[in-house]
């Protein structure tokens, strides 16, 4: 009789303490950013990353979103379908798709594989290629990069071939004051956007220094770099006894300067940067085995590794305020990690998969800060 | 005062900074005549020592996947862009969309590039409701 008394009164405080113990899970917050994704139901889901509630849903006439690409004062996004054919403008702060085109025409369908907006928002840069339908056989294009008026939708110049002869696989972006355009391949290539002239080129796929192999980095946009730097991992090789390496690189793109370190050997993890550039979080995935890895960039060292049960083709980045990891990407849930303890918070589960995450950090409409492409 | 090459490594190393333009040719090189053995196999062998400063060998390329899966009907054998498994999903609904998207795996999935590009249309979230995927027969 005494041991049921004994549970009723556990199970009282329980309860009592149920409210709290939710509340308190529920006010964990990740900062004060947007999550903007793009969505298997031909939309752009605005996430409130406070609470990781889909705040708006912009339905897009183009189909399933893809690439996306902010302006720099955040209030318009600029879209490309999974399809490849067409660029779509979406008003954030009306919420609405506002225009959209597309270079294919007739029996040519031309694809577009990467973009890249001017900062000034008048033109496009469009890495594309033309598939013409004859009737024996497809004709392909040469690869080439367009520059698109966004007003009249027509192509108003091709940037020369001349100019870097690796930019099929290369990532574009502008400079802030839209005056230089960059090329990132294996070298870095700055062009003017005049008449798209070669000024200057960094051969980053040099080694940097006597002794040291080819470094291979990404220069992904981080949102919590700086303007024109870049934090990633980098690998190379040893070219005296072959061993793959892999350290942290900071590169200025302004003043042409890398400072970097290694950590140690070359191992299957990502790199994302945590905001205040102090610390970085990585994913070390294979086959039922997954950690999170924890970098400390002041002390150039790696601070911790935590095994966790993941799953394939995560991808991670860090909140806002740096308290939390998001884990996405393949599938339709959001999986909030704490970035200390590493212990899963919460799950969100959406009503859609997911082909793009962009978190901006800050309030997304008025903050005027970085995109991501 | 130039050096001459005594044995076969030296003798490689002196044939490698001769193709980087470091060193005269060893033929402009003062000294005894080499000794018997120290050319032997000069060419096969040609190039094998790196400098450290010196230019580096290309690294191989990964391997091109077309569209980043199979084109092949082989149930079962997809492979992610390193060219392994690691990188596939689990559950497998949460790749359906992705292999749809762009990278068709014809045998599998229907394309979404030319044939069936609204065939996520009636499901939006794939490991919640794929049974209300469409059956595409080509």
């Amino acid at each position: 009789m005494a041991d049921m008394s004994d549970k009723m009164s556990y199970l009282a405080v329980l309860i009592a303490l149920l409210p709290a113990a939710l509340a308190a899970q529920q006010v964990r917050s990740g900062g004060n950013g947007t999550i903007y994704m793009g969505a298997y139901n031909e939309a752009v889901y605005v996430i409130d990353e406070a609470t990781l509630e889909v705040t708006e849903r912009i339905p897009v006439t183009t189909g399933i979103p893809n690439l996306m690409q902010l302006s720099p004062d955040n209030r318009t996004m600029y879209v490309r379908d999974a399809a490849m054919e067409h660029i779509e403008v979406v008003d954030l702060v009306e919420g609405r798709s506002i225009d959209s085109f597309t270079l294919s025409e007739g029996n040519t369908r031309v694809r577009i594989r990467s973009m890249a907006v001017d900062p000034g928002g008048e033109y496009v840069l469009l890495g594309a290629r033309s598939y013409t339908k004859l009737l024996d056989r497809f004709e392909i294009g040469e690869f080439s990069i367009l520059r698109v008026d966004l007003d009249s939708h027509e192509v108003t110049d091709t940037v020369p071939t001349s100019v870097g002869e690796q930019r099929q696989g290369a990532n574009l972006m502008f400079s802030p004051d839209g005056d230089l355009l960059y090329f990132f391949g294996r070298d870095i290539i700055a062009v003017e956007t005049g008449n798209f002239t070669e000024v200057d080129r960094w051969e980053l796929s040099q080694p940097l220094e006597e002794g040291l192999g080819r470094m291979n980095m990404s220069f992904q946009r981080s949102p919590y770099d700086e303007e024109g730097i870049f934090t990633n991992l980098f690998r190379m090789t040893d070219p005296v006894q072959g061993r793959q390496m892999m350290g942290i690189a900071r590169v200025n793109l302004a003043e042409q300067d890398v400072d970097f370190y290694t950590l140690g050997p070359s191992e299957r993890v990502s790199f994302a940067l945590a905001p205040g550039g102090r610390k970085g979080y990585g994913l070390r995935s294979e086959i039922g085995f997954y950690e999170f890895w924890t970098f400390d960039l002041e002390g150039r060292r790696v601070e911790s590794r935590v095994e966790f049960p993941g799953r394939p083709r995560m991808s991670l980045v860090p909140s806002s305020n740096g308290e939390l990891l998001y884990i996405y990407n393949a599938g339709n849930t959001i999986d909030v990690y704490d970035a200390d303890t590493h212990e899963l918070l919460r799950t969100v589960w959406l009503d859609a998969d997911m082909t793009r995450f962009l978190l901006v950090p800050g309030d997304a409409a008025t903050n005027g800060g970085g995109s991501q492409g | 005062m130039a050096l001459k090459p005594i044995n076969r490594k030296a003798d490689r190393m002196v044939t490698y900074l001769e193709h980087q333009g470091a060193v005269p040719p060893a033929e402009q090189m003062a000294g005894p005549v080499d000794p018997a053995g120290a050319n032997a196999g000069v060419d096969e062998n040609a190039e094998d020592v790196v400098a450290l400063g010196g230019r580096l060998p290309e690294i191989p390329e990964i391997p091109h996947i077309p569209l980043g899966c199979s084109l092949v009907f082989a149930p079962g054998w997809e492979v992610d862009e390193a060219g392994g498994t690691a990188g596939l999903c689990q559950p497998v609904e949460r790749d359906l969309f992705d292999c749809h998207l762009a990278c068709f795996w014809p045998a599998h999935v229907p394309d979404q590039l030319n044939h069936s590009p609204d065939w996520t249309g009636k499901c939006a979230a794939a490991q919640n409701d794929w049974r209300k995927l469409e059956m595409i027969f080509p």
